[in-house]
């Protein structure tokens, strides 16, 4: 009797033999059986537990209640597994409700049979004790190695993690690079229709002026004599931009040449040109009425010639804006590039003004190249100077040929680069300030080298020997 | 009775000839001086300075190039020959923050943002000459046909500037 | 330095000098001291190489360095002394050349000042010393050497004569003029007073120019003129702007003013300066004019001038539109002080009318603005500060200028130069009249009175002493005539406020300035022999 519990009971759990031994060698159990039907609850989570459940037949699902109140499968039971354990012998409530997965026979041991078995059959206890302490150290052994598994898992978790942010970010880049590419498309398109929209009414402007200069030519000359008032009109039209310090010196003049000619006659005759001075001199002199007259007509032309002049700036204004704004990605054309130097300049010229611009273009030979995406990179540079260079300080472009390469390079007497970082200011992200090129179209140094190398070139930048940055554009010459 | 003078910079020459003929018609009481940038305008002061002359108003570009017309305003409000000069930045750029800036740091009077008017321009320049004038206690009747008379004549008799002789 | 300046300050100083080098017959030296003064004065006042209120100040000083019985000149430290010494008598032995014709001693009293001694006995001891004896006559007493010795016969005045010009009674009654003014400029008594005045002068351009040069010359009468003007252009040139650019009659409200102000001040004695140096030299001849006096005198005649004045506005500037509007704001400030100023004002001016009541003098009522407006708080220091005060240094420096041509006779030597008994009263108004209008034309009104009336003054004395002239009707005359000395922008400040707004010319201001001046001076001239005698006696 007492050999063939030691067997039934040497296991962690019962097999179907000592199953059938146990309930063969114990009669007191034959009573005891119960069956559960499918989806029954056998123990119940929270509940105090009074038995102790030997599984028979069937399967049972061991499920945890998690916080939100969601029962979580964590174990299946077999035949011959026991159950209400820990329950039973801690006299505790039941930590995880089981439920019948099949129909289930199984033998329960209430308190009152347990105590009988134990009283009634010492070998049951010891085989019933060796039982719980291995059982007890099976799940302790399955918790360590669930353990482990769950770190392995986390860590698998993690590295996927990390390759997901690593794609969102590179979508992102990608992303800010296609909108940036839009944004320059649609600015180049913009710049072009405005550019259009401006250049109509300019050119009607200086269309305009021309001819307003000659009509007003021929009137005066039918209206009288004329002579000199045509002439007079022709000087003003041709009338230099006096500088303050001439204007000061021709004004002083004046003053000593006409003796008793006050500021206000004096700045009106500063104005003239010499032949005109020659001119209206002897009316002067004589303090004629027609004075006045004759003034006015020179002032005039002056008038009209500050809108030509003033027009014309708007044309040459415009005309680079559109250059500048060319953009689409498969104009490539063989083209001069210090052009595309030259506009970017006028482009930036507001910024660029308050600097030492040294400007070094010599006519160079043709380079195949998108021009929109490659005055980008001027641009790009020429903002990343200006940032790192305090305002009046130098910034240089030189655009020379180098053999079968043509060099564009462009210094700044700012701060330099961290040598440490040289390499590092092409990386995509790179930044020492917030800096956004003018009109916010700084793509950064990383799309202007992966501009430069679609074009089979090459960027470098390096810092000058006497302080401040330096970068360097290679474009490979149309062969 | 000491010669005021009205002076512009900008550093465009077409712009500088505009302002210099829409100011032209003060130039009967208040001579006018030009210069194209602000370090020239520093050797027009100081010739102003030498003849014993005042400046009275200055209206100048913000963008120029090397110094703009905040700093050269900021920078002629800490002068004390010039502090009471009324300051007038004209410029068509300086966004919101200059403009502030300006104010508080250059005791800039007025704004004129281009394009101006010419009506604008004179309208603006004989409101800052006529505080210029009240403000330094000056004799307001050689000014009074060009300036606000009406608010000179005030000022005059209730400062008690001229009296009867 | 400007030539005009330079020359100024050449003719000037030469001027002063020659007067005083270059020996004149029948003057002494105090008188030809004086007119080197006289000359300087003239010539830095017409010219103004320095202000002409500066040049008052100057006079002062020259005059107290240069004339007084203290100064370098005059002063008896100048005169040599005589060795005394006392016989065993008791009795003081002096040299005979130092008893004077009349027998009195010249002493230097301790060393400043002079001391006239005749001694009550007198005895010849035949060396050419006498012995005398007299009260204060001791071995101590300086005895002056030389009795013909110019510091005891110039008579010179003491320095403190001249000061006190500063502070004479008719300085004081512009004081209180201007203390008045202040507190009625302070409280905008002037402006709410033009606003009431001008209501019921309705909308018609001409009833309204009527109304404003009616507001202008009352202000005028009690303020300074030149205030007035300036008050005025503020509430006129609002209108002025409303009217048609090509409507004659924008000029005719901005000569209105001018004009108004200049006859306005002719009201009252504190009306202008010019009428604090006729007053100034009437009371050095021992006259005292009351104000109600000069009013009943003044007012009658600025009122039909003023009238003239308009309708020959009108008549040369004819409004083309037909109605004018007006829109003064502002109400009488009700605050205690401005009452309180309200009140002052009216209290003093009734008290000036009412003399002949009281008896309390003009001069002497005039403290009572001056020392109740500062006490009540309705004038601050800065408000005393704001005073014209280089005025009363013009009228002072004039005032004692005068004081100086009576007293050394220059004024009756220039004055024997012509022979004016043949003239009679007409003559003598005519030719100071004339003469005081040209000059006042191109100088300060109260610069051309301080130069003519000493002058007139001595002529009208001498005449009112032979009878059959009245001396203060010609005085008051030649005043009015200076006053309405307006023809050109320098003539008055008023006028110059008028050119600066830019709105009239000089040939306008000349116009109306002749048409209205010679009318004025005929109508002076009339009143001056036929209307004030017969007020004043």
């Amino acid at each position: 009797m007492d050999d063939s519990l030691k067997s039934v009971f040497s296991e962690s759990t019962l097999s179907e033999e000592g199953m059938r031994a146990l309930v063969e060698a114990l009669p007191q159990l034959k009573g005891s059986r119960r069956r559960f039907q499918e989806g029954e609850t056998i123990l119940r989570e929270g509940e105090l537990n009074d038995s102790l459940i030997i599984l028979m037949e069937g399967r049972a699902r061991l499920l945890k209640l998690d916080e939100s109140g969601c029962s979580l499968e964590v174990d299946t039971f077999g035949p011959g597994a026991l159950l209400g354990l820990t329950s039973f012998w801690g006299k505790t409530e039941v930590f995880a409700s089981v439920v019948a997965d099949t129909e289930i026979a199984c033998v329960s041991i209430d308190r009152q049979l347990f105590d009988s078995l134990t009283a009634e059959r010492p070998d049951f206890v010891r085989a019933v004790q060796g039982l719980f302490v291995r059982n007890l150290s099976d799940r302790y052994r399955n918790m360590i190695r669930s353990q482990v598994a769950r770190d392995k898992l986390s860590a698998q978790l993690e590295s996927e993690r990390n390759q997901l942010r690593d794609t969102l970010k590179r979508l992102e880049e990608t992303t800010n690079r296609l909108v940036n590419q839009e944004k320059l498309a649609t600015m180049g398109q913009l710049l072009a229709g405005i550019a259009h929209e401006i250049n109509n009414p300019v050119g009607a402007l200086l269309r305009g002026i021309e001819s307003a200069k000659d009509a007003l030519e021929k009137a005066v000359r039918m209206e009288s004599e004329g002579e000199v008032e045509q002439e007079l009109i022709r000087e003003g039209w041709e009338c230099p931009y006096w500088s303050p310090e001439e204007k000061r010196t021709r004004m002083d003049a004046v003053m000593v040449d006409f003796q008793g000619v006050g500021r206000p006659m004096a700045r009106r005759m500063a104005q003239l040109t010499d032949p005109a001075l020659k001119l209206i001199g002897p009316y002067v002199k004589r303090k004629s009425k027609d004075l006045d007259r004759l003034l006015a007509v020179y002032e005039l032309g002056v008038c009209f010639r500050a809108v030509r002049l003033s027009g014309g700036r708007i044309g040459k204004i415009v005309t680079s804006l559109r250059n500048y704004g060319k953009q689409g990605g498969s104009e490539w054309e063989d083209s001069d590039l210090v052009e595309g130097i030259r506009d970017t300049l006028t482009v930036l010229n507001n910024r660029l003004k308050r600097y030492e611009l040294s400007l070094d273009l010599s006519p160079l030979p043709k380079v195949s190249c998108n021009l929109g995406e490659v005055n980008q990179i001027w641009t790009n540079l020429l903002a990343n100077a200006m940032d790192a260079t305090e305002e009046g300080g130098e910034i240089c472009v030189t655009a020379i040929q180098e053999g079968e390469e043509v060099l564009v390079r462009i210094e700044d007497s700012g701060s330099g680069i961290d040598p440490d970082k040289l390499e590092k200011v092409f990386e995509a992200n790179f930044t020492t300030k917030n800096s956004s090129g003018s009109f916010g179209l700084g793509l950064g140094l990383s799309i202007s080298k992966e501009i430069v190398e679609k074009h089979g070139g090459s960027l470098v930048a390096s810092n000058r020997s006497q302080g401040g940055a330096c970068f360097e554009a290679r474009f490979p010459v149309v062969g | 009775m000491n010669q005021i003078y009205i002076l512009c910079v900008d550093d465009e020459a077409d712009v500088l000839e505009a302002v210099e003929r829409d100011l032209a018609t003060m130039e009967e009481v208040f001579p006018l001086e030009i210069a194209s940038s602000a370090d020239e305008a520093r050797q027009v002061l100081e010739r102003i300075d030498a003849q014993g002359a005042e400046l009275g108003l200055i209206f100048c570009d913000h963008v120029m190039p090397k110094e703009t017309g905040g700093e050269f305003l900021s920078w002629l409000d800490g002068q004390p020959q010039w502090k009471r000069s009324r300051k007038a930045l004209l410029t068509g750029q300086a966004g919101l923050e200059a403009t502030v800036s300006a104010i508080n740091n250059a005791g800039l009077d007025f704004y004129v943002s281009k394009p101006w008017t010419q009506e604008g321009l004179l309208q603006a320049a004989k409101r800052l000459l006529t505080d210029y004038v009240i403000s330094r206690n000056i004799d307001p009747l050689p000014y009074m046909s060009i300036l606000d008379a009406t608010r000179l004549a005030e000022h005059s008799y209730k400062r008690g500037l001229i009296s009867d002789t | 330095m400007k030539l005009k300046t330079f020359l100024g300050l050449l003719v000037g100083i030469a001027g002063l000098l020659a007067a005083i080098f270059i020996p004149i017959p029948g003057l002494g030296l105090p008188a030809q001291i004086t007119l080197g003064i006289f000359i300087l004065a003239a010539v830095f006042w017409i010219m103004e190489p320095i202000p002409i209120y500066a040049t008052s100040m100057m006079v002062i000083f020259l005059q107290i360095m240069l004339l007084s019985s203290q100064g370098f000149i005059f002063s008896v430290r100048t005169a040599p002394l005589a060795e005394v010494s006392v016989n065993e008598t008791g009795a003081l032995l002096v040299p005979a050349e130092s008893l004077g014709e009349d027998g009195s001693l010249y002493l230097n009293k301790s060393n400043k000042a002079l001391q006239v001694v005749r001694p009550s006995e007198v005895v010849d001891l035949g060396d050419g010393t006498l012995a005398v004896r007299g009260e204060g006559l001791n071995e101590n007493s300086l005895v002056i050497a030389d009795p013909e010795h110019r510091s005891i016969t110039a008579g010179a005045t003491s320095y403190t004569a001249f000061y006190h010009t500063l502070a004479s009674p008719i300085i004081m009654l512009f004081l209180g003029g201007f203390a008045l003014a202040a507190a009625a400029v302070k409280f905008g008594l002037d402006r709410s007073l033009t606003r009431v005045l001008l209501k019921p002068f309705g909308k018609r351009p001409a009833m309204v120019c009527l109304g404003l040069m009616l507001c202008t010359a009352t202000l005028s009468a009690f303020m300074s003129n030149t205030a007035t003007t300036a008050m005025m252009m503020t509430v006129v040139l609002p209108i002025v702007a409303s009217i048609s650019s090509t409507d004659p009659f924008r000029k005719c409200v901005a000569l209105a003013i001018p004009v108004a102000a200049n006859i306005g001040g002719i009201a009252t004695p504190i009306g202008t300066p010019p009428n604090a140096v006729a007053l100034a030299a009437l009371k050095e001849s021992g006259i005292n004019i009351s104000f109600s006096t000069w009013m009943v005198m003044a007012v009658p005649f600025t009122i039909v001038l003023l009238v003239f004045a308009w309708w020959v506005l009108l008549a040369l500037f004819k409004p083309q539109a037909n109605t004018l509007e007006i829109k003064l704001a502002g109400s009488f400030d009700k605050s205690a002080k401005a009452i309180a100023s309200y009140v002052i004002f009216a209290v003093t001016v009734l008290l000036w009318v009412t003399e002949k009541l009281h008896g309390i003098s003009t001069t002497m009522i005039a403290f009572l603005p001056v020392a109740i407006l500062p006490a009540l708080g309705v004038l601050d220091k800065k408000d005393i500060r704001g005073f014209s005060w280089e005025v009363l240094w013009l009228v002072g420096g004039g005032i004692s200028l005068g004081l100086s041509l009576k007293e050394t006779g220059l004024a009756a030597w220039l004055i024997g130069l012509v022979s004016w008994n043949s003239l009679g009263a007409l003559g003598v108004i005519v030719v100071f009249g004339v003469v005081g209008y040209l000059i006042a034309n191109l100088i300060s009104h109260t610069v051309s009175a301080t130069m003519i009336m000493p002058l007139a003054i001595t002529v009208g004395a001498a005449l009112a002493a032979a009878g059959d002239f009245n001396l203060v009707a010609s005085i008051v005359s030649i005043t009015a005539i200076i006053s309405i000395a307006m023809v050109l922008p320098i003539s008055t400040p008023p006028n110059a406020i008028a050119m600066a707004t830019g709105i009239i010319e000089t040939k306008d201001m000349a116009k109306v300035g002749v048409i209205v001046g010679v009318a004025g001076v005929l109508l002076a001239i009339v009143c001056g022999i036929a209307y004030w005698p017969l007020i004043v006696s």
